[in-house]
């Protein structure tokens, strides 16, 4: 820890600052439950941008440790508060700051166990993870991304959805925002530059191809305002469970139709339930 | 303006402190850039209020570096419920800017870190939080930068997306309403005026094609002019062609906070013209 900060709140501890990952310093808080837990959730945050399921991360990770688990919410090298650019970036750079993420917050807590929650694109950071860590005892999955090319085409297909909203034609198709990547190595979408350094690195990441040696618990949570599971998820679940993965799926639809990343007390308490049950 | 990630930025990210400070709706947290301790002393520190406080495309975070590395502490922080911040999460409402979180960043800083003299800088709803602080602390601040916040106690016209649902009869009780005297929001009038009886600073910046725009003429036309010389001299406005509130405008909009910001160092040209000029006395 480069420098730390600790603040005690009730029943649980927590602990701010910044660890060392591939030479340089990423923001970390780490959440100590009053009594040494053996067990500790690692959140992988989304890719980029991510406002409200950071603040989702923190008020989830708060929740777990009064229910006395431990956490720890970290951000990668170019993200928050961390190091790093974004254009030198690379899929495999996110899965070793996870990885160096696990290892120093275990130190920190005395946790031997640790239940990874991936985040949207943090869930297919976190399925490379787990294959690298040993004592990697479970797995929760939040809206997670099934594969990462989709993920980023979908965050190009947002710059139109944006356009139209302010009732401008779209400047560029998803083609063509593909082919300027492509071209000049660079686009800019909705708050973030997305670059072809990483779009290469990281467009194979399939989730349900990086679980496939995973036969540990599976928590899926759905944050849609849907009153099913996506064909998607369901598709996830199926194939999960066909392998021998004990998996249970919640949907998170949010209350009074406000967005559920900004109401995540409900989940971040069945999350933790989840992780009380585990063996 | 390049953000690559220089030496002195990596220097002063592994020179930073995450803080917690007290608001009056519970903890607001936060991460403290202390100068460079290599660089000529600014004496000032820059406050960025943010929702969450890395801005879009983590601008503040490189901002709070870059100055950092050039003298200047820097406090960059969550508003209340947002980011890790407590308190409920809350739409941004042009009656209820959060200036108590900036007074209470002011007086933490000054407590924890001996910082005495103060530069706030803000893009839209933040920028009327930084404002709305005048109200508590203008003598502490040496000037702040107003990006495309909201003048009206009302939208004109309502929003887009309202316009478009309503019908005809409504639309036309709007047009009745529109007629009326735009109305000044009282959390933009009240520390301006504040502001402007002050010795602090201020660029206000805006661009013709937002429609905050629209609402900014009216403090040009209602404000400003009662401003006297000295407030005249301090009080800058800018106006930039093309669109800046929207999420791409928000990078240019701090390159100009950075390039404002440095005018404040003891080293800069305008600073020392300052120095020269007493406070009141026309050029």
């Amino acid at each position: 820890m480069l420098s730390r900060e600790a603040t005690k709140k009730g029943d649980w501890t927590e602990e701010r600052g910044f660890f060392e990952s591939d030479g340089r310093p990423l923001y970390g808080a780490v959440y100590l439950a009053r009594q040494p837990a053996t067990r500790i959730a690692i959140f992988c945050n989304s890719f980029s941008e991510n406002h409200c399921e950071g603040r989702a991360e923190a008020i989830a990770a708060r929740i777990i440790a009064e229910n006395g688990h431990s956490a720890f919410v970290y951000h990668p090298r170019a993200h928050g508060d961390s190091a790093g650019d974004l254009e030198d970036l690379t899929f495999e750079n996110l899965i070793d700051d996870a990885v160096n993420a696990a290892t120093y917050a275990r130190s920190r807590s005395g946790a031997s166990e640790i239940v990874w929650v991936g985040i949207r694109f943090g869930a297919l950071v976190a399925a490379h993870a787990i294959r690298r860590m040993d004592g990697s005892k479970g797995l929760a999955l939040w809206e997670p991304a099934l594969n990462a090319r989709d993920y980023l085409l979908k965050s190009m297909r947002h710059v139109i959805y944006y356009e139209m909203s302010l009732g401008e034609r779209p400047s560029m198709t998803v083609e063509q925002i593909s082919e300027r990547l492509e071209r000049e190595g660079r686009v800019s979408l909705l708050g973030f530059d997305l670059y072809r350094r990483f779009f290469e690195s990281a467009e194979k990441a399939d989730l349900l191809e990086a679980l496939q040696p995973w036969r540990g618990p599976t928590f899926i949570a759905q944050f849609q305002q849907h009153s099913r599971l996506s064909r998607a998820h369901s598709q996830l679940r199926e194939t999960l469970t066909g392998r021998g993965v004990n998996v249970r799926a919640v949907l998170h639809c949010g209350s009074d139709g406000t967005d559920p990343w900004w109401t995540p007390e409900e989940i971040a308490r069945q999350t933790g339930g989840w992780l009380d049950e585990l063996a | 303006m390049n953000w690559r990630e220089t030496p002195a930025m990596l220097s002063r990210a592994r020179a930073e402190q995450p803080v917690v400070f007290t608001g009056m709706k519970g903890a607001l947290y936060g991460i403290f850039t202390p100068p460079a301790p290599d660089a000529p002393p600014a004496r000032v520190c820059v406050v960025f209020p943010g929702r969450p406080r890395s801005g879009l495309r983590r601008r503040m975070v490189l901002a709070a570096r870059i100055l950092a590395g050039e003298g200047f502490a820097a406090l960059r922080f969550d508003l209340r419920g947002r980011g890790e911040s407590a308190g409920e999460v809350a739409r941004p409402s042009r009656i209820e800017p959060l200036g108590e979180d900036v007074v209470a960043a002011i007086h933490y800083m000054r407590e924890a870190h001996g910082q005495t003299r103060f530069l706030l800088a803000g893009y839209c709803y933040d920028a009327l939080t930084a404002l709305d602080s005048f109200k508590y602390e203008a003598d502490a601040v040496a000037g702040v930068f107003v990006a495309t916040p909201t003048v009206l106690a009302e939208k004109p016209g309502g929003s887009s997306g309202k316009r478009r649902a309503r019908g005809a009869a409504s639309r036309l009780r709007s047009m009745v309403r529109r007629a009326r005297e735009p109305k000044i929001l009282r959390t933009f009038e009240s520390p301006f005026r504040e502001l402007a009886r002050s010795r602090a600073r201020a660029l206000f910046l805006y661009a013709e094609e937002d429609w905050l725009r629209d609402e900014f003429r009216v403090a040009q036309e209602v404000l400003f002019p009662q401003l006297d010389g000295d407030a005249r001299e301090r009080l800058e406005v800018e106006i930039w062609p093309g669109r800046i509130h929207t999420i791409e405008g928000q990078t240019v909009v701090v390159e100009r906070a950075i390039s404002w910001i440095r005018e404040f160092h003891p080293r800069s040209g305008r600073h020392a013209r300052d120095e020269l000029q007493p406070i009141g006395q026309e050029p």
